[in-house]
């Protein structure tokens, strides 16, 4: 365990670097190794310890602190009975506030009532865990909210779900009380990693950035709208079917109000790509505070791939990505199978680690033996990209949701065009965002979510068309040089540092959550390509 | 056993309050010359007094042992003003308490008021609401909450009715609607994919011909189910009847005296634009005992494919207007008016 008295920079990482694999932590292991000037602390937010085994990464020497946290590890039972304690009525009257805000956001100051709470939740404040567990204010307040909004007729549910849901956050402020000081707080994502960001940034009144791969909140969402667990105990005369269960919206609310306290204290506020920066001011964040930052790949290092792809008919389709279900393999096969019917020689290889997923893995194994299709499609398992690329002609992204999947960048740069779904960023990467970029040409196709016979129309109609794949090829190339290099990437956050490093302290509170200049109201439908992300490889 | 031990417990202890009695009065004997008997013996039967509260304290049943500390009490000022006494009235009464237990209420039940009924939620509730789902979730236009709120809704309702609904959610302008459509048809398919695959395992290990038999069966019902309830499309689909007829075939192979396969292979046969092959399997499947009218809408669907309009409307007509299904109604009323 490494331990520090400060650090230059405090990154809260909630799932993923260095336990999880995925798109996320190799982009924050990047992001640490690009700095090695800088002195990293990292604080590692789980469920529980078990379902994590080992580090996937090795933490570079520039991570001088590091320490894990898990939320939902199953603690003793409470030693002695716990006695009934009256609690401190305007405290509660404070969290009663908040909480109405929260539940109607416009025209009220989130953020100052958070700054004005966040000293009551430590461990000996008028709000600690103990005043939630035991008081007689919480008990009365509780029961208030039920009866004033509950519409599930179990209290017993209602009053367990709360308690669930909340008391991961006093662990939360007991980190932030003890955490070594830092000059700048960065978290890659809202929910409880956010949360514990907003805590420390009023806390210590040094800046919060936020930079988020996919949008939290609404992962959480969808998340929770497919869920089974949550219970709905509406009879049949009290079922309102045209509304969600309580439970499930309260859980949606939680999460919605987390990310909203996020964003009110950060200072800067960082999306991969405009879709997801206009979902986070849709979804609270102050437009001023926003921007994009592309990743970005290393251009100049896979150059050479270019000149290594041996001339010839093109027929092989490539997914890169580990085996999950996020990734949509199933679709890909399908696709390969429908393919294959015009073209026969076509080749699909899906290059990716199984270990994650080992039962998905195996439904995709049986799916290609029983469409009969063992020899067009092959699970290479993980390769060295520089090994395959040269070898790829087309690369396939059939994933449900993504970010700004790095594979398809890292393709362009090897000169192979890409046919990915319609999402996240995809649309940006292969058709261009504004007008000079537009004008580079389509380095690729995009087609819908799920839909095989599109995707094999629109692979086998590149593979075909030589003028067009070539055309392909070269706009990927001026594409991926222009605006998504690595150095453009870990510029723009060095500069961030650097101004957020030498900002002075902010004074508790004193900032306002401004409710202006937000160009996109709260509320509104997001936009056409509303985009997803998640672990992009 | 643990009866057996606790009872072991329950003499040593009382031997034990016994022996130091004993102790007591062996001291009493040899008080020391100087010391007023009496405060020596007092004092010596209180600190003997201690360790019996402790040990009879043993014996009481558990709930007399709460609160710890004035059970002790109450136990040590006994001992201490009725040596050896206390112990056997102890007793005597534990053992009268064992024989002859009263009938007193639990302390742990309590008595809560009469439920009522809540009619504030029955009254927040607006009827009829699941009629506009569709509309609502189709009408882009609707604010996107509430097109959600609609796709949660839908998600209960089987697939075979909102499959093709779902599919063309797929390509909506909104992300979350696209993901909860294609998660809530990942998981009707992933449910049968699932079962397919646990079945296919199990036919590679079957023993004899009638579980093969058995298993075919279900793999052809599996992959029926599929077709049916609208999960599968284009070259797939094609390829999922293929493999529906190829299992309800190997099953008829080892005994064809199965009605219900015979009209699996005839739907199968409708469905791939077969009627003539489709009408011979029907008619098997009726030769095989299977229950005529259920048989009756599929057969009038031949006939009806295969041109001869004057048979379909015969067979719809021994539907009778009482055993037709609602769906099936405008058909029946049509051909036989």
């Amino acid at each position: 365990m490494r331990r520090a008295a400060d650090a230059d920079v405090c990154l809260l990482l909630e799932g993923t670097f260095p336990f999880v694999r995925g798109g996320v932590s190799s982009w924050v292991n990047e992001m640490l190794r690009a700095y090695p000037q800088t002195r990293f602390a990292i604080v590692f937010i789980g469920s529980r310890e078990q379902d994590y085994h080992g580090a996937a990464y090795k933490l570079p020497d520039n991570v001088v602190h590091f320490e894990t946290h898990y939320l939902y590890e199953t603690g003793s039972v409470d030693a002695r009975r716990p006695r009934e304690i009256e609690g401190d009525a305007a405290a509660f009257a404070k969290s009663a506030e908040l909480h109405a805000a929260l539940r109607d956001v416009r025209g009220a100051d989130v953020g100052k009532l958070m700054a004005e709470m966040v000293p009551t939740l430590g461990e000996h404040g008028a709000l600690n865990e103990a005043q939630f567990l035991a008081s007689r204010q919480s008990w009365e307040f509780i029961v208030e909210q039920y009866e004033k909004h509950c519409t599930d007729p179990s209290f017993t549910d209602y009053f367990w779900t709360v308690r669930i849901m909340h008391k991961p956050l006093w662990l939360l402020a007991n980190v932030a009380e003890k955490l070594i000081p830092a000059k700048v707080y960065h978290t890659i994502s809202t929910g409880y990693a956010g949360f514990l960001g907003a805590l420390l940034h009023y806390r210590t009144g040094r800046p919060l950035l936020i930079s988020e791969h996919g949008i939290y909140t609404k992962e959480r969402k969808i998340d929770l709208l497919q869920s089974q667990w949550i219970r709905d105990n509406r009879g049949a005369f009290e079922r309102d079917i045209s509304r969600i269960s309580y439970f499930r919206e309260l859980w949606v609310r939680f999460f919605e109000a987390i990310g909203k306290l996020a964003y009110d204290a950060a200072d800067e506020i960082v999306a991969l790509y405009e879709t997801n920066r206009l979902r986070q001011v849709a979804d609270g964040a102050v437009a001023g505070r926003t921007r994009s930052i592309p990743n970005g790949v290393d251009v100049d290092g896979l150059a050479p791939l270019v000149e290594q792809r041996i001339a010839g008919r093109h027929k092989v389709v490539a997914l890169i990505g580990r085996v999950v279900p996020i990734k949509d393999i199933k679709t890909f096969i399908r696709a390969m199978f429908v393919a294959s019917r015009s073209m026969p020689d076509i080749e699909g290889w899906i290059i990716g680690p199984e270990e994650e997923d080992p039962a998905y893995a195996l439904e995709c194994h049986a799916l290609v033996e029983s469409l009969g299709l063992a020899a067009n499609v092959k699970f290479l398992g993980f390769q060295r990209i520089d090994d395959v690329l040269p070898k790829i002609d087309v690369i396939a992204l059939t994933s449900i949701s993504e970010a700004l999947p790095l594979v398809v960048l890292e393709g362009f740069a090897a000169g192979i065009p890409s046919i990915t779904t319609d999402v996240g960023a995809c649309r940006q990467m292969i058709e261009g965002l504004d007008e000079e970029d537009r004008a580079l040409g389509s380095a690729g196709a995009v087609v819908q979510i799920a839909n095989p016979a599109a995707f094999a129309q629109a692979v086998v109609a590149l593979l075909n068309d030589d003028a067009r794949w070539q055309a392909a090829q070269q706009a990927g190339l001026a594409r991926v040089r222009r605006y998504y290099t690595k150095a453009q990437m870990t510029d723009s956050y060095r500069a961030l540092y650097e101004k957020l490093a030498a900002a002075p302290d902010v004074p508790r509170g004193s900032r306002s959550a401004a409710t202006g200049g937000c160009p996109v109201h709260h509320g509104a439908p997001a936009s056409p390509h509303a985009a997803q992300a998640g672990e992009t490889r | 056993m643990s009866k057996l031990i606790s009872t072991l417990v329950n003499v040593l202890s009382f031997a034990g309050y016994v022996l130091v009695e004993y102790f007591a009065y062996l001291s009493f004997l040899r008080a020391p010359a100087g010391v007023d008997p009496l405060l020596a013996g007092f004092v010596v039967q209180a600190v003997v007094a201690l360790v019996q509260a402790v040990l009879l304290r043993q014996m009481l049943p558990a709930r007399y042992r709460e609160p710890r500390f004035w059970t002790l009490l109450l136990l040590w000022v006994l001992c201490t003003f009725v040596p050896l006494g206390a112990g056997f009235v102890l007793l005597a009464s534990c053992i009268w308490a064992a024989w002859f237990p009263g009938t007193r209420d639990s302390d742990q039940l309590t008595d809560v008021p009469r439920p009522e009924f809540v009619s504030y939620l029955v009254s927040r509730v607006s009827h009829g609401g699941g009629a506009r789902l569709q509309a609502r979730l189709i009408n882009t236009q609707v604010s996107s909450t509430d097109r959600l709120t609609a796709l949660v809704a839908i998600q209960s309702m089987p697939t075979r009715t909102t499959g093709t609904l779902l599919r063309d959610l797929l390509a909506d302008p909104i992300e979350d609607v696209r993901l909860i459509a294609y998660g809530t048809l990942d998981q009707a398919e992933n449910e049968i994919m699932q079962k397919i695959f646990t079945t296919a395992k199990a036919l590679e290990q079957a023993k004899d011909d009638s579980e093969r038999h058995a298993i075919n069966r279900r793999l052809a019902e599996l992959y029926f189910e599929l077709v049916y309830q609208n999960l599968v499309q284009g070259a797939v689909y094609r390829h999922t009847l293929e493999q529906a007829d190829r299992y309800a075939r190997d099953a008829l192979a080892t005994d064809d005296k199965d009605a219900a396969l015979w009209l699996i292979r005839g739907r199968l046969a409708l469905a791939e634009g077969r009627p003539d092959e489709a009408g011979h399997y029907m008619e098997r499947a009726l030769e095989l005992g299977f229950p005529r009218e259920r048989l009756t809408p599929w057969l009038a669907e031949v006939a009806f494919l295969r041109g001869d309009y004057a048979q379909t409307s015969q067979w719809l007509a021994t539907l009778g207007n009482a055993a037709a299904l609602p769906t099936l109604k405008p058909a029946v009323t049509y051909w036989s008016s």
